[in-house]
């Protein structure tokens, strides 16, 4: 040993902190959670909290100032029909874009996670995310040419000779209308097409761990394909198909630009949180319209947990 | 192992992913097919020509750019913003157990759980309650806070791919915290910290919902986008800034799918 | 002589569990010292103790006679080879080395001509250029124990780093760590769940059970003089002759080691046994023996056993010398 070496010594400000940190560990702990718990927890956390505070006020009906007084006023509004067809429109909306979603993405889930290899595989799994991370609006503008009269899609329906089946789906009451732009139709395909990869990629990483040898046990025992399926396949996958669900589902019960730029006139909760906050100015309601889908998604989010779906996302 | 035989798909099902995977995509194509049509009036399918007319017509344009560089602000702030409260927390979250923790993470991803209008609308009437004039901080302040889960679901991920002894066996290589941050943490999760970035920086830039409700008359290209679909003015000039809108979140999504590929492998041959 | 380590009545407490209880240990300067134990008997946090990476609950430990209650591990003189290695996967082998050096600023030319005398000791001249990721178990197990030493600990602490190896590399690297440790003339202090890598390297062991030190001493005195039923088990297959037993032989005392190899067979002055079960091990055989309900094992030369046949009376004996009366476990 030729020469020793000497240790660092405990001078300057870096040097006491970390002397600090290694003493009392929950101050290190502390000064790495600090800047979030401020920015989430008292920001953030503080707005969600006063919002749901003035949902208790109520509006004066004269004056259309707001009462600062605490009343279930507002809730009862909430319960007018043309309020409570809102929230039933919203909620089916939800519900059948989040069926359909299953449907449309498990094939592509399930192929990407048991057939696809090597290069196959990359292209699934790009194929899925580009789409689930590029632009929002740019994937309605895209439908809204997709869907104008003057559009692709009926250009492709005029030369198949098939517009007398739109012009047949269009004149059924409710879901039809003038055209596709207009329809519930046209909102749900859109609706489908933008939440689409959420359920994808939990459906998929859900079906990855579902153990060949699983599929491989049923088929020895004699099982038919389709029994396979629906008692060992469907069951697993499950956890992956709630996850994804969690986010059409809420992100369906909230969005208020699709159905405003493809749709009928008539209003979802997000179109009618956002017209009573800004030209009616009527906070409190639009505040109370808020606490539907929060309380929708708390009940979805504790069923989902207790099916263990938590572990898929 | 599983015979040959047994691996191949019936061909329904390939049918069906690959028709999923065109249903996903196709509409995509269209905005750049779009983007050179000679059509200026009207949607028209199949266009009657194209031209490059509409690229200069829409480079021309100040309000275009004004909104550009309004968008391009925003996100790179809230990246940054994103990037120190992500990390930050994931160390805190994946390095030790503590009292709270479960609630730190709810905390993390609520704004991305619960629907974009209820964060918009929070922040907009806790705006109007304090008295706070919009500004580019106000939209910046809704961006950066659903950014955060994105940087921090990935560092958490590669923080946890990363072995503690690692830390330790600095400390007791004779580094203090900071210069086992520096030279052992940092290089080890650098890739991870990018890929969130960009992500999040994608995330913010075409972010539309939020953004409306927190950035009063100010316009990022999104709300200059959404302007044009409920009014339009000029067609082939929202045809373009889509396909601009498109390239700009485009790149910086599959840089980071590489990213977190590669961090993968390296991460994989070390075990 | 000054102690290169010492524990007075530490305790580390995990919530409610007594990871270390109450230890009192000391280490002697230059020593080959291990730390021996089944999982969770707390040899593991001990080391991680005198590294500093736990702070004890409460007691008083000690690194070459300096309290180090408020040292941080950076300010140590003690450097840890983890178990699994812990190489920096971003670094090349001659950064890993020269880490340390690094972080106090050394010049770079006195950096590079002590890594390379470092890589040299571990016999890995020419791979400084390599990223871990490329190297063998063995060869990283050598390059953490080069970058370890680089800084001239006074005590190197070693978490068993041999149970990635395969048996043969694990052997010869026991006689590498041994003459190494020679060389140096530093404290070694390692700790493992193998006896037998134990009894090979260590000048005094320390068996660790529950929290505790079960026994402290040489390989000899523990192997044939264990203080209690649990070291008996723990190390080796030592016979343990209860209280009943004894008592039945006329022998006062709480329970007694005996280890095979001691017992002869005697068929003159021997005490009856039925004999369960033989197995050849070539130059001995083993035999599975019953007295009075109880089980106990011997060993006998070839010679001895070829004879005797399953379900036999033999008669059995041993020197009183052989017979280690052992206390209640602690």
């Amino acid at each position: 040993m030729i020469h020793t070496h000497t240790l660092p010594d405990n001078k300057g400000l870096m040097a006491k902190l970390s002397d600090l940190f290694w003493r009392r560990p929950w101050v290190l702990l502390l000064a790495l959670l600090l800047p979030a718990i401020l920015w989430l927890g008292i920001i953030y956390i503080g707005s969600l909290v006063a919002l749901l505070v003035q949902s208790f006020f109520s509006i004066d009906e004269f004056s259309g100032l707001i009462k600062y007084e605490l009343t279930l006023k507002t809730y009862l509004e909430l319960l007018r029909p043309a309020n409570l067809d809102i929230i039933v429109r919203t909620v089916t909306m939800a519900t059948s874009v989040t069926v359909a979603a299953v449907v449309v993405a498990f094939p592509i889930a399930f192929y990407a996670a048991r057939y696809a290899r090597g290069r196959w595989k990359v292209v699934f799994y790009v194929g899925v995310m580009l789409p689930l991370w590029s632009s929002y609006l740019v994937k309605v503008y895209a439908w809204k040419l997709i869907l104008a009269k003057e559009g692709i899609l009926n250009w492709i329906l005029a030369k198949l000779h098939l517009g007398w089946a739109l012009d047949g789906i269009l004149s059924i009451p409710v879901i039809g209308g003038n055209s596709l732009s207009v329809s519930y139709i046209g909102t749900f395909f859109v609706f489908l097409y933008v939440w689409l990869p959420f359920m994808v990629l939990p459906m998929q990483a859900a079906l990855e761990r579902v153990p060949n040898s699983y599929l491989e046990a049923s088929a020895d025992l004699g099982a038919k394909p389709s029994k396979t399926f629906w008692s060992v396949v469907f069951p697993l996958a499950l956890p992956g198909i709630i996850a994804g669900s969690i986010f059409t589902f809420s992100l369906t019960l909230g969005d208020y630009i699709i159905p405003q730029i493809v749709g009928s006139s008539r209003l979802f909760i997000g179109q009618a949180v956002y017209s009573h906050q800004g030209t009616a100015g009527n906070i409190p309601l639009a505040a109370a319209f808020t606490v539907v889908p929060i309380v929708i998604m708390a009940f979805y989010l504790w069923f989902a947990k207790r099916k263990g779906a938590f572990d898929a996302l | 192992m599983r015979s040959s035989q047994d691996s191949r798909a019936p061909l329904s099902l390939k049918t069906a992913a690959v028709c999923g995977l065109l249903f996903m995509h196709l509409p995509i194509l269209l905005i750049f097919i779009y983007a050179f049509t000679t059509e200026d009036k009207t949607y028209q399918w199949p266009p009657p020509g194209f031209t490059l007319k509409w690229l200069g017509v829409t480079w021309n344009r100040p309000d275009v750019w004004e909104a550009m560089r309004l968008s391009l602000k925003v996100a790179a702030i809230s990246t940054c913003i994103a990037l120190v409260l992500g990390t930050l927390s994931a160390a805190a979250v994946s390095r030790s157990k503590f009292f709270g923790r479960e609630t730190i993470s709810l905390l993390i991803i609520l704004p991305i759980a619960l629907p974009g209008i209820i964060t918009g609308i929070a922040l907009r009437s806790a705006f109007s309650i304090a008295d706070i004039p919009f500004s580019v901080w106000t939209i910046v302040l809704g961006h950066a806070t659903f950014c955060v889960v994105v940087v921090y679901n990935n560092a958490v991920a590669r923080f946890r791919r990363t072995s503690t002894s690692l830390v330790e066996a600095s400390m007791d290589l004779g580094a203090n915290s900071f210069q086992t941050f520096r030279y052992i943490i940092l290089p080890n999760i650098a890739t991870a910290l990018l890929a969130g970035g960009m992500l999040a920086f994608a995330l913010s830039f075409d972010e539309v919902i939020v953004t409306t409700l927190t950035a009063g008359q100010q316009a990022t290209l999104p709300i200059w986008m959404l302007e044009e679909l409920v009014r339009p003015r000029q067609r082939p000039v929202t045809n373009v800034v889509a396909m601009v809108v498109f390239l700009v979140t485009f790149v910086p999504i599959l840089l980071a799918y590489y990213l977190i590929r590669d961090g993968d492998h390296v991460s994989g041959q070390g075990k | 002589m000054t102690s290169a380590v010492q524990f007075e009545k530490v305790s580390k407490h995990f919530n409610n569990v007594r990871a270390v209880d109450d230890v009192d240990l000391t280490i002697n300067d230059g020593e080959f010292f291990a730390m021996l134990g089944p999982s969770g008997s707390g040899k593991t946090t001990c080391l991680r103790l005198i590294a500093g990476f736990e702070r004890p609950t409460s007691g008083e430990i000690s690194v070459l006679g300096e309290p180090v209650k408020n040292v941080p591990p950076y300010r140590r003189n003690v450097n840890t080879v983890f178990q699994d290695y812990a190489l920096f996967p971003h670094l090349s082998v001659a950064e890993n080395v020269s880490y340390a050096l690094k972080i106090k600023k050394i010049d770079k030319t006195i950096r590079r001509t002590e890594t390379e005398n470092l890589l040299d000791m571990v016999r890995l001249q020419g791979y400084g250029d390599r990223k871990p990721s490329e190297l063998s178990g063995g060869q990283r197990q050598r390059v953490a124990l080069a970058r370890a030493l680089i800084s001239k600990p006074k005590v190197l602490l070693l978490d068993e780093p041999l149970g990635a190896l395969d048996l043969k590399l694990r052997e010869e690297m026991q006689e590498e760590l041994k003459s190494l440790q020679r060389t140096l003339g530093i404290t070694f202090v390692f700790v493992t769940h193998d006896q037998g890598e134990a009894f090979s390297m260590a000048d005094r062991l320390a068996v660790f059970n529950e929290g505790r030190v079960a026994q402290l001493g040489t390989p000899e005195d523990i192997y044939y003089r264990p203080k209690n039923a649990f070291v008996a088990s723990f190390v080796g297959t030592s016979n343990v002759l209860s209280k009943n037993l004894l008592n039945s032989l006329g022998i006062e005392g709480f329970a007694a080691s005996l280890r095979p190899e001691d017992i002869n067979i005697d068929s003159e002055n021997g005490i009856a046994a039925r004999l369960i079960s033989k197995s050849f091990l070539g130059s001995a055989t083993r035999l599975s023996l019953e007295i009075n309900k109880e089980r106990l094992t011997a060993l006998v030369d070839y010679a001895q056993g070829q004879h005797l046949k399953e379900n036999d009376e033999v008669r059995v004996s041993w020197k009183s010398s052989a017979l280690h009366m052992m206390q209640p476990a602690p």
